[in-house]
C-alpha cells in the first residue's frame, strides 16, 4: 500500500481526486490539508510516502512546502489547474504532475511511475526553488504546532543545543533544519552567516560595530548586539555594499 | 534645382501654425528668391502682351531683368511682412477675444496691412523702374493694378487651399484618432477577458459536483456560459455597459468563486440597482478579481471582497475592497506591470474619464481597496464608439 496524503485547499477539488484515486487498490489516503502549515504537520506525523499537492493554495503554495520539507521527502506529484510556466519545467525534468480536472489515465501513469520509485527527488526540489524564488515564509514550531513566519520578521537564525531558533522581535520559534541547510535555503533572501552559530537578517541590521582583533559586532534591529567572525565580517560587509 | 523649387515653394505650406520668431529671417529669404524669380516673369507676359517687339530687348538686358526682379522682391516682401506675416501672429495675439471683435480687428488689419503693402511696394517699384524702364505713367499703373490682382487672388486662393487642407487635415486626424481610442478601447477590454486559471478550476469544480451535487453543477455550468457569453459580447458592439449588467456579471463570478472557496470568501455585494450608470465593459471582474487573489486566496482563514457603489455629488464612486494583512502595497511600479490586469484597468479608466489616476488605491487597517469614481449620468463621459 502506498500511504498517500491529498493538500488541496479546495474541499472539491480534495473530493473529486478521492474518488479518481478510489479505483487504485493500493493506494491508501492516510489524510488531506487544506493550506500549507496543515500539510507540514501531517506530513511530519503521518509519514506518508506519496503527496499529490497542489501548487496554488493559502499560507504555504506547493513548491514553498517543498522547500520546508526535511530530509528523506516524500514522492511529490504536483497538480495545478493551470500553470504553464510550472507545467514546462515539470516537462522539461520529467517530474510528475497532474492537471484539473484530473483524467483518470493521467493519474494512472503518474502512479505507476510513483510505484515504479524513479522519481527524482532533487529534480522536485530543484524546481520548487526555482519556481517559488527567493523564500519569504519560513514553516517553524511554536511548541506542538507548526507556524509560519514571515521572513521580514525574523531577525536572526541561532543555534542552541543543537537547535535551531528563528528569532523574531517577540518569540524563539524552533526550525527542524540544520543551520546549513537554512544558511543556502535563506540565502537568496537576504540572511547572512556571521558566525558558526548564527545568521541575520540583512534588512535587521543597524549598525556596524568594529570589535577586537578584526572581529566585528553587529547591532540589530531589536538592540542586540551580536559577533562577527573574523572570516564572515568581510562577507557581512560586501553584503552590506560596505568596501 | 527640384530641391531648391521645394524649397521656394514650401513658403506655402505653413501649416497654419504660428510661426517662431527664429523662423522669419529664413521666411523672408524664401520671399525675396519667390519675388526674385516671379517679377521677371510678371514683366515677361506684360511685355509680351504689350510690346511683343520689345521682348528680346528685355531678355537681354541684365538690368531690365534685375529691375523686374526688385519689383517683385519689394512686393512679395512687403506683402508677406505686411499681411502674412502679421496675419500668423495676429491670429495667436486675438485667439482670446470674441469672435466679433478678433475678426474686426482682422479686417481692420488686412485693410490697413494691404494699403501699407501696396504703398510701400508701389512706390518702391515706380522709383526703380523709372530708374530703368522709360515708360509712360499709365503703362506704370497697368502694372501695378495688374501686380496687386495677381498677388491678391494668388494670395486669396493659396490661403483658401492652406485653409482647406489644414480642415481636411483636422478632421482625418480627429477621425483617426476616434478610431484609434475605440480600437484601443476594444483591445484592451478583450485583453482583459476572465483569466485561464478560472476556466479551469471551474471546470475542476463542476467535474467534483457532478456525482453528489448535480443541481449545483448545472447550476454553475450555466454561470459559466454566461459569464463567457457576455465576455465574448460585451466589448464587440459598444465599449461600455450598464454598471449594473457588470455588476451582475461579477455576481455571478463571485457566485463560482465561493463554490471553491466556501467559508473563507465572504462576500458584500450592492444590493440597490443604479439605473443609467455606464461603465467600459468587464472593467469590475479584474479589480474583483485581484481581490480574490490577494485577499482570500493566500489567506487560509479567507477573507471578504466588498463591492461598494455610493453616491459622490454627481459622480458615483464603485470601490472594491478585500481583507488583508495590512502587508504594505508594493510600489506603483510593480502594481501596474505593463500587461497587468490592474494596469489595463486603469489604461482603460484612463481613457474612459480623460483622468490622468482614475484608480486609487488606498489601504486601511486589515484591507485594501481599489476604487474609481465615474459620471453618474448616463450620457456624459461616454468612449465614442
Amino acid at each position: 500500500m502506498i500511504r498517500t496524503l491529498l493538500v488541496d485547499d479546495e474541499e472539491l477539488a480534495r473530493t473529486s481526486m478521492r474518488r479518481a484515486l478510489a479505483d487504485f487498490t493500493d493506494i491508501e489516503i492516510v489524510g488531506e490539508a487544506a493550506d500549507g502549515v496543515e500539510a507540514l504537520e501531517k506530513i511530519a506525523e503521518l509519514k506518508p510516502a506519496l503527496v499529490l499537492l497542489d501548487i496554488e493554495m493559502p499560507g504555504l503554495n506547493g513548491f514553498e512546502i517543498v522547500q520546508q520539507l526535511q530530509s528523506d521527502p516524500p514522492a511529490i506529484v504536483f497538480i495545478t489547474a493551470y500553470d504553464e510556466y510550472a507545467v514546462r519545467a515539470f516537462e522539461a525534468n520529467a517530474i510528475d504532475y497532474l492537471l484539473k480536472p484530473v483524467r483518470q489515465e493521467r493519474l494512472e501513469r503518474a502512479l505507476d511511475r510513483v510505484r515504479r520509485g524513479t522519481q527524482r527527488k532533487t529534480a522536485v526540489a530543484d524546481i520548487s526553488k526555482e519556481r517559488s524564488g527567493p523564500l519569504r515564509r519560513l514553516a517553524a514550531r511554536r511548541g506542538k504546532r507548526i507556524v509560519i513566519v514571515p521572513l521580514r520578521d525574523v531577525i536572526r537564525v541561532e543555534i542552541e543545543d543543537k537547535l535551531v531558533f528563528a528569532c523574531t522581535a517577540t518569540e524563539r520559534l524552533l526550525v527542524e533544519k540544520t543551520i546549513g541547510e537554512l544558511e543556502t535555503m535563506l540565502a537568496p533572501s537576504g540572511f547572512l552567516r556571521i558566525s558558526r552559530g548564527e545568521l541575520v537578517n540583512l534588512e535587521s541590521v543597524r549598525e556596524l560595530i568594529p570589535w577586537f582583533s578584526g572581529t566585528w559586532r553587529v547591532k540589530l534591529a531589536n538592540n542586540e548586539e551580536r559577533d562577527v567572525s573574523r572570516d564572515r565580517a568581510r562577507q557581512l560587509k560586501e553584503a552590506m555594499g560596505i568596501e | 534645382m527640384k530641391c531648391f523649387f521645394k524649397w521656394v515653394f514650401s513658403i506655402f505650406s505653413f501649416s497654419g501654425q504660428t510661426p517662431q520668431w527664429r523662423d522669419v529671417p529664413l521666411l523672408l529669404a524664401k520671399c525675396t528668391v519667390w519675388g526674385l524669380l516671379t517679377g521677371p516673369i510678371i514683366a515677361f507676359v506684360f511685355i509680351l502682351a504689350e510690346h511683343p517687339e520689345a521682348v528680346v530687348g528685355y531678355l537681354l538686358s541684365p538690368r531690365e531683368l534685375l529691375t523686374s526682379s526688385v519689383v517683385g522682391v519689394a512686393w512679395g516682401l512687403s506683402f508677406y511682412i505686411f499681411l502674412g506675416l502679421g496675419n500668423a501672429f495676429l491670429k495667436n495675439w486675438i485667439g482670446g477675444y470674441p469672435r466679433a471683435i478678433s475678426y474686426t480687428i482682422s479686417v481692420i488689419f488686412n485693410v490697413v496691412g494691404t494699403s501699407m503693402a501696396v504703398l510701400v511696394a508701389g512706390s518702391t517699384s515706380l522709383f526703380v523702374t523709372n530708374q530703368t524702364f522709360n515708360i509712360p505713367a499709365d503703362y506704370y499703373w497697368r502694372l501695378a493694378v495688374i501686380n496687386i490682382a495677381l498677388a491678391l487672388g494668388l494670395g486669396v486662393i493659396i490661403k483658401a487651399f492652406i485653409h482647406l487642407r489644414i480642415e481636411v487635415e483636422k478632421t482625418q486626424n480627429l477621425l483617426r484618432e476616434q478610431e484609434l481610442a475605440t480600437s484601443r478601447a476594444q483591445s484592451l477590454a478583450l485583453q482583459s477577458q476572465i483569466n485561464p486559471h478560472f476556466f479551469f478550476n471551474t471546470l475542476n469544480t463542476i467535474s467534483a459536483l457532478i456525482d453528489d451535487e448535480p443541481a449545483a453543477a448545472r447550476r454553475n455550468i450555466g454561470r459559466l456560459a454566461d459569464l463567457f457569453r457576455y465576455t465574448l459580447g460585451c466589448c464587440t458592439h459598444s465599449s461600455t455597459v450598464d454598471l449594473d449588467q457588470e455588476l451582475d456579471f461579477v455576481r455571478d463570478y463571485l457566485a463560482i468563486e465561493q463554490e471553491r472557496f466556501r467559508r473563507r470568501l465572504n462576500l458584500e455585494l450592492p444590493e440597490s440597482p443604479n439605473p443609467g450608470i455606464q461603465v467600459p465593459g468587464l472593467i469590475l471582474q479584474p479589480l474583483v478579481e485581484n481581490a480574490i487573489k490577494h485577499g482570500i486566496a493566500p489567506r487560509i482563514e479567507g477573507g471578504t471582497v466588498a463591492i461598494r457603489v455610493q453616491p459622490a455629488g454627481d459622480r458615483v464612486r464603485i470601490t472594491v475592497r478585500n481583507t488583508s494583512d495590512g502587508e504594505p502595497l508594493p510600489d506603483e511600479r510593480s502594481l501596474y506591470k505593463p500587461g497587468h490586469a490592474l494596469d489595463n484597468v486603469r489604461a482603460r479608466l484612463r481613457m474612459f474619464t480623460g483622468q490622468p489616476n482614475p484608480l486609487v488605491v488606498a489601504t486601511g487597517f486589515g484591507y485594501t481597496e481599489f476604487g474609481f469614481e465615474i459620471s453618474s449620468s448616463a450620457a456624459a463621459g461616454k468612449v465614442s464608439a
